[in-house]
């Protein structure tokens, strides 16, 4: 680097093309990675949702739409569709409505417990996601914890089957995946409000009741729309608690695209479903984005 | 904070709550040393042998084995280029800055069953094998968001005067960055790969797609569980619980750093 | 090193820098002597701290170029430059204890471990933090610290010391404190000190010379004494110092004075400058400069004495000194006396003089005065 002649470029010129090649030595592994190995491969799985399948794993270049219009007219398809989104959108209410008032509680009503609760439910977070759906199968079986329990009492004589491999399993299970997920998210969103909003409601008049509704509420407003989307999104794409859990009821249309990769290798098809499901999530992501403030009950 | 008597059934509400949250684990942690296969309560007796069939199983300890080298492969990778991309992007600003960012956090926004899909119908184009390296893979787009969320997030924090203070002493890039910013970042670093590792270890959708002939623990597991209920799973899950849980040991004294 | 001739003159030539459309630095040009303390002052946004900045290689200009020693260090890090930099906020490494900080760069530099262990010790002396050595980083109070953040710039002998106002973050007491110890390890190392700060109290305490700055230029430069007596503009004068800006009509020029009517009375208020009869002028009056007397007492009366009428509206005793706002011909003088004697009341009618060769006239309208001048930190 030649210092004592006059420097043809501007020096900062000289730092803004050292920066740039920062950027790119740092980013790059990372971006390629990620480029490589998920953005182009769902660009390809697009490409070949609009490609006609032979079945096992052939296909024949030609455009189509044809994997969109059957799997949007298939009625098998469409129940399960449904099936599959309602079970997500209860999901998520079970999990906002169950979750709120914990969120709450730590975040307002406890001080030096406050660190230690929240990292509780961090930790069953982390719990294994695998082991907590087994556990299901031990508490709903049919020699499981409740029936078990419940004929010792007396209740019943024969164990009660409907517990597990049903919607119920899987709704539970769900729920106990998704809660700390819910119970974090909200507790941020509260956290943000800070503590004189509340003092200054209750200073002019409002009763507690009322600062909940219009200052609490409101505020956490973006919390409760996060936490909807993402429980939403990742209980519709779920395979494996359906898969362990709901029986006869657990196809899902997670299920009917591994099925289609895996066991008709007809990519097109599950591609297609696939990308259904995306456009789905996407329009709840970009609602949840559009969010304004919620003006108050 | 006042704490009105409104608040004693909150607390008895959450408490309830958490109970709902840990049970399940706990009943799997407590059966796995259930002398008989029953799942009635109390036990009939106490034992190890559920355990000791597990680790006599070639099938479990293989999965063990093969859990391992792909979690520990992930986190050696995802922590390298994890930092590297976090650094990039709370240090420098540059055209494009938030769509990188954007799509380093892609992955923790789509279900396992996407990314899963991809990864497979790639390997398939490009005529690739599956092998624990493919489920590596996988398994390194699927957590790279959430080590790129604890680096960044701690990055942000980070005073960028310290690192011009290093190098106005003396220090070049990289020796700012080992002996300044790396000491003071690490216990962030470290609680992101434990992270890391625990939703590597604990990973089944994603493998299940780009994986070879050979199984992971949670596989191994999952296919168990379908065909019968057998008691070793509940032992062979404890040590899967046990791995995603090694997170907390080292995590407690990083939980400050975690604090956002 | 070559500890040959005294080393450390600084030569910043037509340097330039621009963010997006707005010129932070504007074709800027300054010589530093070896040894010189100077201080960079004036309002936030006035370039000060990027131009300190592009001095110790954190940015880089986009023209111009900045020679120490006759060597053109523009394009060089920050890490190959003989410059150190004590910077606004506490940066000591805070996994680090204290010692280990202050012989970070010597570390870097791979002296040797007796050498480094000599001059760290020296180094603490001189900031009279001695006996910290073992102390924690995160653990000084914000005086401690910044005196630590010295020592570990000064051990590394660098030919220009670099301030970004270090103090600014300090308690009062603390910061005036560490301005005294400042300007005796001056004295006492002999370095090349370039300060930035916006406390003009500070600047021409601690410097040989004060560089005005204003939207990226240079407004005047010149020693304290200087800059107080002769203002080139109305932004230096009301910037430095509590001073009165009085907008005036001049009415003659006599005698080497400038005749102006204010409140219906012709008065001489100040020494000619280039001024004409009927120009819009300011009269710049330093708020030391006058005198009140109860008017009770009699006009005074005395020759070569400015004097009008007016009343006390504000009195704010701050100690050592009395703090008047007396208005008068219309506008609000800011008054400094000593406390010494009675203090007067508000309401009080006074006698307000000075005398004019206290005064300045200078050609300008109000609109060029600087934002509200600070004393001691505080706004007046």
């Amino acid at each position: 680097m030649s210092l004592e002649a006059a420097p043809a470029a501007a020096p900062s010129a000289l730092a803004t093309k050292r920066r740039r090649r920062s950027v790119l030595l740092l980013a790059g592994p990372a971006l390629l990675v990620l480029g490589g190995a998920l953005l182009v491969p769902i660009l390809l799985l697009l490409l070949q949702s609009f490609v006609v399948s032979l079945g096992y794993g052939q296909l024949q270049y030609t455009f189509t739409w044809s994997n969109y219009t059957s799997a949007l007219q298939d009625p098998v398809y469409r129940s399960i569709a449904v099936r599959t989104f309602s079970m997500g959108a209860i999901t998520a209410t079970t999990c906002l409505v169950l979750g709120y008032p914990v969120s709450f509680f730590i975040t307002f009503r406890l001080e030096r417990a406050r660190n230690l609760a929240l990292f509780l439910v961090v930790v069953s977070l982390f719990t294994s996601y695998l082991v907590r759906l087994y556990a299901w199968y031990t508490i709903l079986g049919q020699k499981g914890v409740i029936n078990t329990a419940l004929k010792a009492i007396g209740v019943i004589d024969a164990p009660l089957s409907f517990l597990l491999f049903s919607r119920w399993a899987v709704l539970l299970a769900f729920v106990n995946v998704f809660l700390p997920f819910t119970i974090l998210i909200l507790a941020s969103s509260m956290q943000s409000i800070p503590g004189e909003l509340l003092e200054n409601s209750r200073d002019l008049g409002a009763s507690p009741m009322q600062s909940f509704t219009k200052v609490v509420l409101p505020l956490t407003t973006p919390g409760l729309v996060a936490a909807f989307a993402y429980t939403f999104v990742l209980t519709s794409g779920d395979y494996i608690t359906p898969a362990l859990l709901g029986g006869k009821q657990g196809t899902t249309l997670a299920t009917i695209v591994t099925d289609q990769f895996i066991a008709f290798g007809n990519q097109p098809g599950g591609a297609a479903i696939s990308f259904l499901m995306v456009l789905v999530f996407a329009a709840v992501y970009i609602s949840v984005s559009q969010t304004r403030r919620y003006r108050g009950l | 904070m006042r704490r009105g008597r409104r608040s004693w059934g909150l607390l008895v509400y959450s408490v309830l709550v958490f109970a709902f949250l840990f049970a399940p684990v706990l009943i799997v942690v407590l059966f796995s040393f259930n002398r008989t296969a029953s799942l009635t309560f109390p036990f009939e007796g106490w034992t190890l042998r559920w355990y000791r069939a597990v680790f006599a199983s070639p099938d479990y300890r293989a999965a063990i084995a093969a859990s391992l080298k792909v979690a520990l492969a992930t986190v050696a990778i995802v922590a390298v280029i994890g930092t590297a991309a976090a650094v990039a992007v709370t240090r420098y600003s540059f055209r494009g800055r938030e769509a990188l960012r954007s799509i380093l956090l892609i992955p923790a926004a789509l279900p396992g069953l996407f990314v899963g899909i991809a990864l497979l119908s790639l390997f398939i184009r490009v005529h690739l094998d599956l092998s624990l390296q493919t489920a590596a893979l996988g398994h390194i787009v699927y957590t790279l968001p959430y080590f790129f969320l604890v680096a960044s997030s701690r990055l942000l924090r980070f005073d960028p005067l310290l690192e011009e203070s290093a190098r106005d002493l003396g220090a070049g890039w990289f020796t700012t960055f080992r002996k300044v910013t790396m000491p003071i970042i690490a216990p962030a670093l470290i609680a992101g790969a434990l992270v890391v590792f625990s939703l590597s270890w604990d990973e089944v959708l994603i493998t299940f797609f780009t994986i070879g002939s050979q199984n992971t623990l949670p596989l191994v597991i999952y296919s168990r569980v379908k065909q019968a209920v057998d008691p070793s799973i509940n032992a062979i899950s404890a040590l899967l619980l046990l791995g995603s849980l090694v997170f907390i040991v080292g995590i407690r004294r990083y939980v400050v750093d975690l604090q956002q | 090193m070559n500890g040959e001739a005294p080393s450390g003159s600084l030569r910043i030539e037509r340097v330039s820098k621009v963010f997006g459309d707005i010129p932070a630095v504007d074709d800027f040009s300054l010589e530093v002597a070896a040894g010189e303390f100077v201080s960079l002052l004036g309002p936030s946004g006035c370039g000060k701290t990027t131009l300190l900045r592009m001095i110790g290689g954190f940015e880089f200009p986009d023209g111009g170029r900045i020679v120490l020693d006759d060597v053109d260090i523009t394009t060089r890090p920050p890490n190959k430059r003989p410059t150190n930099m004590v910077f606004q906020r506490v940066t000591l490494f805070p996994h680090l204890n204290v010692a280990e900080n202050v012989g970070f760069g010597l570390r870097i530099a791979k002296v040797g471990k007796a050498e480094i262990d000599r001059r760290v010790t020296e180094a603490l002396e001189l900031v009279r933090m001695r006996g910290f050595e073992r102390r924690e980083a995160h653990t000084l109070s914000g005086g401690q610290a910044q005196r630590v953040a010295l020592a570990r710039a000064i051990v590394n002998q660098p030919r220009v010391l670099l301030f970004d106002e270090p103090l600014s973050a300090l308690d009062l007491q603390i910061r005036r404190e560490l301005q005294i110890e400042l300007k005796d390890i001056h004295r006492e190392l002999g370095g090349t000190f370039v300060y930035v700060t916006h406390d003009q109290e500070e600047a021409m305490s601690m410097s040989d010379r004060v560089v005005v700055m204003r939207l990226g230029a240079i407004e005047q430069a010149g020693t304290p004494v200087e800059l107080y007596r002769q203002p080139v503009s109305l932004f230096v004068a009301s910037f430095v110092g509590s001073s009165n800006v009085i907008p005036i009509k001049v009415k003659a020029v006599r005698d080497g004075a400038v005749v102006v009517e204010l409140a219906g009375i012709e008065l001489e208020v100040g020494p000619a400058s280039e001024v004409q009869p009927g120009d819009d002028a300011s009269l710049v009056l330093r708020a030391e400069a006058i005198s009140l007397e109860p008017a009770d007492r009699g006009a005074s009366g005395l020759e070569g004495v400015t004097s009008m009428r007016g009343r006390v509206a504000d009195v704010r005793f701050v100690g050592a000194m009395v703090h008047y706002r007396v208005e008068t011909a219309g506008v609000r003088l800011h008054v400094i006396v000593s406390s010494e004697g009675s203090l007067l009341e508000e309401g009080t009618d006074v006698n307000v003089s000075w005398r004019p060769e206290d005064a300045l006239v200078l050609p300008e309208g109000a609109a060029d005065v600087a934002p509200a001048a600070e004393v001691g930190g505080r706004q007046t």
